[in-house]
């Protein structure tokens, strides 16, 4: 064995063009595939972390029947929320709220807006929404009917900071609830349509017009990384059996965002399988030759006493030493590239940020270097040359050496 | 000959001619009077009361009187806009049209439905699909398609009339994907004022199971002349 592997290794550096042809295309689609998939991976980090920080949350506590029906009438008295489930070392933060709709009216106009109840002092630890102001005051607890609206939606509907709004919706079983605000400051989320639609309220003020007590729809929370989000999410349900309440992570509220992610992942990918069949046919087209090509020598090697079996025993280890060559220089130089480029943010097109700016203001992109980088390239390519070296090594087996002697 | 004989025998009425009757019997040229309604949830319930004003299709008119905490809250329909004030608030405000179709009240009704901007009679082509026995008596099953040009959310609507007093029975409302999203069921035929109309109607929805809007008449009075201050902006925000 020891014997074959030497001589196969020198077999390798007596053809040493061919070897380093096959090397280096190896390389290349392996760090162009590496570079590809730490981009996608990493603005998806980017895309994701952005979109569930905006308003969602990492995951949210509510009455099951809120998750299907998004009304006030699913609101959850907060005595019954367990306090000490939430205070996990799990959990950096968590905030009760209260979502709905309503008709927000100024003198000038009237428009539709999602309208939410928040505890400022925690909330922005959660979301950003409710923390970007343009212009005024963030809200403070302790008054209730102030208020921030979207930029856009304070445009249209001719409100300054200090003037005074009224909003009309339907309370808790279906009470007609009407409240007028404050306009404390303006906020901006990233983007025209959202900026259009939305108000925010102190919890209180919230509870005072959607007609509840103590009560809220949902509480945010925020764990230490988002991707752990459902892990928590399962503990918690433990922990609220019996409760009537229950806790869903971002990926179940927001299944569009991960179904967006997922199509955009599997576009990549199938971009990356053509790639990496050239790969496989560039392979097959080297090895091929080292088997056509050597058909003198390997009349030799017969002759002097090697059998079929140990002569394609000899190339396959050939083959397998050179994949192991490429792929082991190729994840080199991938990783170099990437911590080197690592420390420095994408540079996106305007175009791109808007196209993402219903999740709000695309933040910056980093190259990713999670383990599954790496792992995805290597596992394809090294299945994909191990394949398209079957039929070389077959072929070897089965051809006649003496007759391919005399011929050579 | 035969043909011309015909002409002038009694025969089926047209099925916009049925419409029209319908119309003209259950809203009259004018209308005023005492609704209750009742939101029925699987967990609660809900009951409201209000006086209703209304003259054709271009105006109505609605004060609640009750619960007690709504009191007041008016509404104002004048051709195609709406305006509703809330003493709470001490504000009247434009209902814009993107709002036309939200519910009215928390009720299962829509804004449109209670001061019906669309027309039954002009926005609608009306098919006659037969004869049907009902619980009720005899019925003409009539389909309405909305005209190309109408802003009418229905897909289509089958509407079943009594033969023996143009009263509506039931009326199904499907959406534009044809699936039946609503059913209207009309009951308790007796005398009002001058006429029998039904005075209870029910509006399930379908995507909502157990849950309905039951609307009573009570005290209606057809055809007698309001006031036309009643639909003005005055009379809504004096409204206490």
């Amino acid at each position: 064995m020891h014997f074959t592997l030497t001589l196969a290794w020198r077999n390798l550096w007596r053809h040493r063009r061919r070897t380093w042809i096959t090397v280096s295309a190896v390389v290349f689609a392996l760090w162009i595939i590496t570079l590809s998939r730490s981009l996608q991976y990493g603005s998806y980090n980017a895309i994701e972390s952005s979109a569930i920080s905006l308003v969602e949350g990492d995951l949210q506590i509510a009455s099951p029947t809120y998750f299907e029906d998004h009304t006030i009438n699913q609101a959850f008295a907060l005595s019954n929320l367990p306090t000490e489930a939430l205070n996990s070392d799990k959990i950096v933060q968590w905030s009760p709220r209260i979502a709905g709709f309503g008709l927000v009216s100024s003198d000038a106009s009237s428009a539709g807006a999602a309208i939410f109840g928040i505890v400022p002092e925690k909330e922005p630890d959660i979301t950003r929404f409710a923390g970007n102001l343009v212009a005024g005051e963030p809200l403070n607890s302790d008054q209730p009917n102030q208020a921030l609206i979207g930029k856009t939606l304070a445009r249209q509907l001719e409100l300054n900071i200090g003037d005074e709004f009224a909003v009309i919706t339907q309370g808790y079983r279906n009470a007609m609830g009407a409240e007028t605000f404050v306009v404390s400051g303006m906020i901006s989320l990233g983007s025209p349509e959202l900026d259009r639609g939305i108000a925010v309220l102190t919890l209180k003020g919230a509870q005072n017009l959607f007609v509840v007590e103590d009560a809220a729809t949902q509480v945010a929370v925020k764990t230490h990384y988002f991707r752990e989000a459902e892990t928590v999410a399962n503990e918690l349900n433990r922990l609220l059996e019996g409760t009537k309440l229950t806790a869903r992570s971002w990926q179940q509220i927001m299944p569009d965002l991960e179904q967006m992610v997922a199509w955009d992942n599997v576009s990549g990918a199938i971009l990356l399988a053509f790639l990496i069949l050239v790969v496989g046919f560039e392979i097959l087209n080297t090895a091929m030759m080292s088997v056509v090509e050597r058909r003198r020598e390997f009349g030799i090697l017969q002759a002097i006493g090697l059998n079929q079996q140990q002569l394609a025993g000899l190339l396959a280890i050939e083959f397998i030493l050179k994949i192991v060559l490429s792929v082991g220089l190729g994840l080199f130089v991938s990783w170099l590239t990437l911590t080197l480029i690592k420390p420095y943010p994408l540079p996106l097109s305007q175009e791109l940020k808007d196209a993402m700016s219903i999740w709000g203001e695309l933040p910056n992109i980093y190259f990713s270097t999670e383990l599954k980088v790496f792992l995805e390239p290597l596992i394809s390519v090294t299945s994909i040359c191990l394949l398209a070296i079957i039929y070389p090594v077959v072929l070897a087996l089965k051809s006649d050496l003496v007759d391919a002697m005399r011929q050579g | 000959m035969w043909l011309a004989l015909m002409a002038f025998l009694p025969g089926e009425p047209t099925a916009a001619d049925i419409i029209r009757r319908v119309d003209e019997l259950t809203r009259g040229l004018t209308q005023q009077g005492h609704y209750t309604m009742v939101i029925v949830h699987p967990d609660w319930e809900r009951v409201l009361e209000f006086e209703f004003w209304s003259e054709g299709t271009e105006k109505s008119f609605i004060r609640v009187d009750q619960p007690i905490r709504d009191k007041g809250v008016s509404f104002l329909k004048m051709e195609s806009e709406m305006w509703q004030y809330v003493p709470r608030i001490n504000r009247v405000i434009k209902i814009p049209p993107s709002m036309m179709m939200q519910s009215w009240m928390g009720s299962d009704f829509t804004n449109d439905d209670l001061v019906k901007e669309s027309s039954i009679i002009d926005d609608y082509e009306h098919r006659l699909l037969g004869t049907e026995p009902t619980e009720a008596g005899e019925a003409w099953l009539i389909e309405l398609v909305p005209k190309p040009e109408a802003a009418v959310v229905w897909g289509k609507i089958r509407e079943w009339i009594r033969k023996e007093d143009y009263n509506p029975i039931k009326a199904e409302f499907f959406n534009e994907r044809d699936e039946l999203v609503r059913v209207m069921t009309y009951s308790d035929f007796k005398l009002m004022h001058d006429r029998v109309i039904p005075c209870k109607m029910e509006l399930k929805q379908i995507n909502k199971p157990g849950q309905l809007t039951r609307l009573i008449m009570s005290n209606i009075r057809f055809d007698e002349p309001i006031e036309n201050q009643v639909f003005s902006m005055q009379h809504l925000r004096s409204s206490r």
